[in-house]
């Protein structure tokens, strides 16, 4: 019964459906700011973040989240999203990188700080014990599943 | 609004429940049936998957009849070989094919993947997110497949889990996942049918609106139709309609009465009366039950249907306390504070009665009395009353049949000449003892009945028959309200036609027993009669109804003196004075005048003093019947010693 009742509420609802599929492409990029925040608070622990975005699949996030601000530069940055981490090695200010891709991350863990990429249309997130360490960062504990 | 639900309004509301019923049904029925598609096509992809997956785990075990996992950990140059095993079975439906294994810590790491896309493969040893943990877990604890719906991965429709088990041990788990495009062809088979029920619901939907509407409609205008505009009461339409639904074992009947309210339209106008109608109404539905019904029966006459305790003392206590609200307080009117009293009639036990309209007519009897016996009263029929009641209509109905219905004729004497120049028709029903039986005795009973209709129709025959016969003038009385009854008029106007050559030897006499609401059509109607040469009087003139008005709107041939006036003559010099002016003003207007309850020769004498062209009374003859030997229709030369 709650499957035919699951049914009727979809019949009833085909209207809105039509209208909530136009905003499908924006959950997922609220997905992917929440995921980004949630680690922003970890990594950056600052209030507004300043985002610098190099991989064009995460430009949508500042049009969800009003908490980033897009850095023009990364000399300006808090936290670089990039599939090319090798590029922002030598930043004075040390940001705080994420790899978007996981062959790049497996690539610079010395320059990462995790990453963070989509595969098989599942989100992974990885964050860098030995940069944690490093940086003296503590992990709470819900989020020690994330740490490699 | 106290009232009755309607058995129409019944109807609707079934209708409505029954297209609301069907609306709900074809929705439940569709989801049904789409969800039962929905499983079928879940459980053919769930063989398909199965079957699917026992091909890829017989080619693995081929190349790798030990344990797969260990193998490929051991030797990481296999994964390329394994993976071009996987990426085979990779296609459009089957998106990305994989396989996973659970490390010490129960971490779920990619041992192979096939997929074609390297963005999209994982690594070896590479960690594995799954949306829902909990399956993959199932899977290694159960040791069997399990098919996932993906509801939160946008392009994936189906993952399926299938264990590698070698020696009964699970050592990996075959992923594969189904693309979302799959779904959607066969959905796009079903999309017809798809289309189709939601075209149909939208319809459905549709009607229902437009029903709720119709109903919405139709009970406003039922509303108007209904409601009498002036009192907000529930008028005749509403009655007929809830006739059928009355349980007269349940009810008690009251008919209720404004007294002297003709005296309140003639004195202060019709709108001050409109405001005496308006607030008795609201006095009425202020002091009766919320069960009961009130009904604005006539112009102001009220029918009261009272519900559930109609036991006597409740009755007496329920009318008493209508009485007491509607005479005690004034009403607030322009022309100053008016007090009104109300007189009713009840019959406390109308399924005594053979149909509702017995009832009413009961309670109108009662009502009636109550108005004798001195206004602002109730009366309630009780077992006296019924005992010694005169009539009842089957009584009246079957007198008809039986020709017991009479017509008494009663002279009218031209003071002058001494000659009978007219007779008044009178109806009189003689029982089967013979009693013989007035019109105040039985025509309540039969008002608004087509026996009443019957009776005039005979009246006027009868009168036509001694008009021919004996070639004299014959009088019928008619009361206001006869003239304004459609049938009534129509069966005097066909007989007028019927007999024209002696019309103008027809009198019709006017009765003021009512308020005349409408007194243009009952002006045109008095017009369209005296187009056919009928001569009209009206009767009791100078009584409690006189209406000076009517001498202009009617403009009548003749005048009746009330019998109030003429009786007190010989005593009252007002009675007297009265008399001289209302000669006075037929003489100006030209209008012959008789004078009614001559009973003695010295008000006969008397009247020989005035100008008074006529006179009727028992002085001068009792009504008789045509069949009587007594009965002289014309008496040349009246003989006034007698």
């Amino acid at each position: 019964m709650d499957r035919i009742g699951v049914s009727v509420l979809k019949n009833i609802l085909m209207l809105i459906f039509i209208f909530s599929t136009s905003f499908a492409n924006n959950s997922i990029a609220v997905l992917k700011a929440k995921i980004i925040k949630n680690i922003a608070e970890i990594l950056v622990k600052k209030k507004v973040v300043r985002v610098y975005v190099t991989d064009p699949n995460f430009y949508d996030i500042f049009r969800v989240q009003n908490d980033f601000k897009k850095a023009i530069s990364p000399k300006y940055a808090d936290i670089i999203l990039t599939n090319n981490s090798i590029k922002y090695e030598n930043l004075k200010h040390k940001p705080c990188i994420i790899s978007t891709n996981y062959k790049d991350y497996k690539n610079h863990t010395d320059i990462d700080w995790g990453a963070f990429f989509w595969q098989k249309g599942r989100p992974n997130i990885i964050l860098n014990a030995k940069i944690l360490k490093q940086k003296h960062i503590k992990i709470p504990m819900q989020y020690d599943n994330y740490v490699e | 609004m106290k009232n009755f639900k309607s058995p129409t309004v019944k109807l609707y509301f079934f209708i409505l429940l029954l297209v609301t019923a069907g609306v709900i049904w074809l929705f439940v029925n569709s989801a049904t049936t789409i969800n039962k598609m929905d499983r079928e096509i879940i459980n053919i992809e769930k063989i398909h998957a199965k079957n699917f997956a026992e091909n890829i785990q017989q080619h693995i075990k081929n190349i790798f009849p030990k344990n797969l996992v260990n193998t490929v950990k051991d030797n990481p140059s296999l994964e390329k070989k394994i993976n071009s095993i996987l990426s085979l079975f990779s296609n459009e439906q089957y998106k990305y094919v994989y396989v996973i294994y659970s490390d010490k810590k129960g971490t779920l790491r990619y041992l192979a993947d096939g997929s074609k896309e390297i963005a999209e493969r994982g690594e070896l040893n590479q960690k594995f997110e799954p949306v829902s943990p909990k399956s993959w877990k199932k899977v290694f604890i159960c040791k069997k497949p399990i098919l996932k719906i993906q509801k939160n991965i946008s392009s994936l429709w189906i993952t399926y889990l299938y264990p590698i088990k070698y020696n009964n041990s699970i050592k990996a788990i075959l992923a594969f996942d189904i693309s979302i495009g799959e779904y959607k062809n066969l959905m796009q088979m079903l999309q017809p049918m798809h289309n189709l029920l939601f075209i149909l619901s939208i319809l459905l939907i549709f009607i229902l609106a437009f029903s709720f509407f119709q109903t919405f409609i139709f009970l406003r205008q039922r509303k108007k139709t209904n409601i009498d505009t002036l009192t907000h009461l529930f008028n005749r339409n509403y009655l007929e309609e809830i006739r059928k639904d009355i349980n007269l074992s349940q009810c008690a009947i009251a008919m209720a009465d404004i007294d002297h309210f003709k005296k309140i339209n003639d004195n202060f106008g019709h709108d001050t009366g409109d405001i005496v109608l308006e607030t008795v109404a609201k006095r009425l539905l202020g002091t009766t039950r919320t069960y009961d019904t009130v009904i604005r029966y006539g112009g102001e006459e009220f029918l009261i249907i009272f519900k559930k305790q109609t036991d006597i003392n409740t009755l007496k206590e329920v009318s008493n306390r209508i009485l007491t609200t509607i005479s005690k307080q004034p009403i607030r009117t322009d022309e100053g504070d008016i007090y009104v009293t109300l007189s009713i009639g009840i019959n406390p036990t109308p399924f005594k009665n053979k149909s509702f309209q017995e009832a009413i007519i009961s309670a109108d009897k009662m009502l009636y009395a109550a108005k004798t016996g001195g206004r602002n009263r109730v009366v309630i029929l009780n077992k006296k009353i019924e005992e010694n009641s005169t009539l009842i209509l089957k009584d009246i109905s079957k007198a008809i049949k039986d020709n017991r219905l009479k017509a008494y004729f009663q002279p009218i004497l031209d003071i002058k000449t001494g000659k009978i120049v007219k007779y008044e028709a009178l109806a009189r029903i003689v029982d089967k003892n013979g009693n013989i039986y007035l019109p105040v005795q039985f025509l309540p009973m039969i008002k608004r009945t087509t026996v009443y209709a019957t009776l005039t129709k005979f009246i006027i025959e009868e009168a036509f028959k001694i008009i021919k016969t004996h070639k004299i003038s014959v009088s019928v009385n008619f009361f206001i309200e006869d003239i304004l009854d459609n049938s009534i008029f129509d069966i005097t106007k066909k007989l007028i036609k019927d007999n024209i050559k002696i019309a103008d030897m027809l009198m019709i006499e006017i009765l003021e027993d009512a308020h005349l609401d409408n007194i243009s059509e009952f002006t045109r109607r008095m017009e369209i009669l005296k187009s056919m040469n009928v001569k009209i009087a009206i009767d009791d003139f100078g009584g409690d109804d006189t209406n000076f008005n009517y001498l202009i709107s009617i403009k009548p041939n003749v005048i009746k003196i009330d019998g109030s006036i003429i009786s007190r003559l010989l005593i009252d010099e007002n009675a007297r004075m009265i008399l001289k002016g209302i000669i006075n003003i037929c003489e100006s207007l030209k209008i012959d005048s008789v004078a009614e309850f001559v009973e003695s020769k010295e008000i006969f004498e008397m009247l020989k003093k005035y100008n008074i062209k006529m006179a009727q009374g028992y002085y001068i003859g009792k009504p008789l019947n045509i069949y009587s030997r007594k009965f002289i229709p014309r008496v040349l030369f009246f003989n006034a010693t007698k």
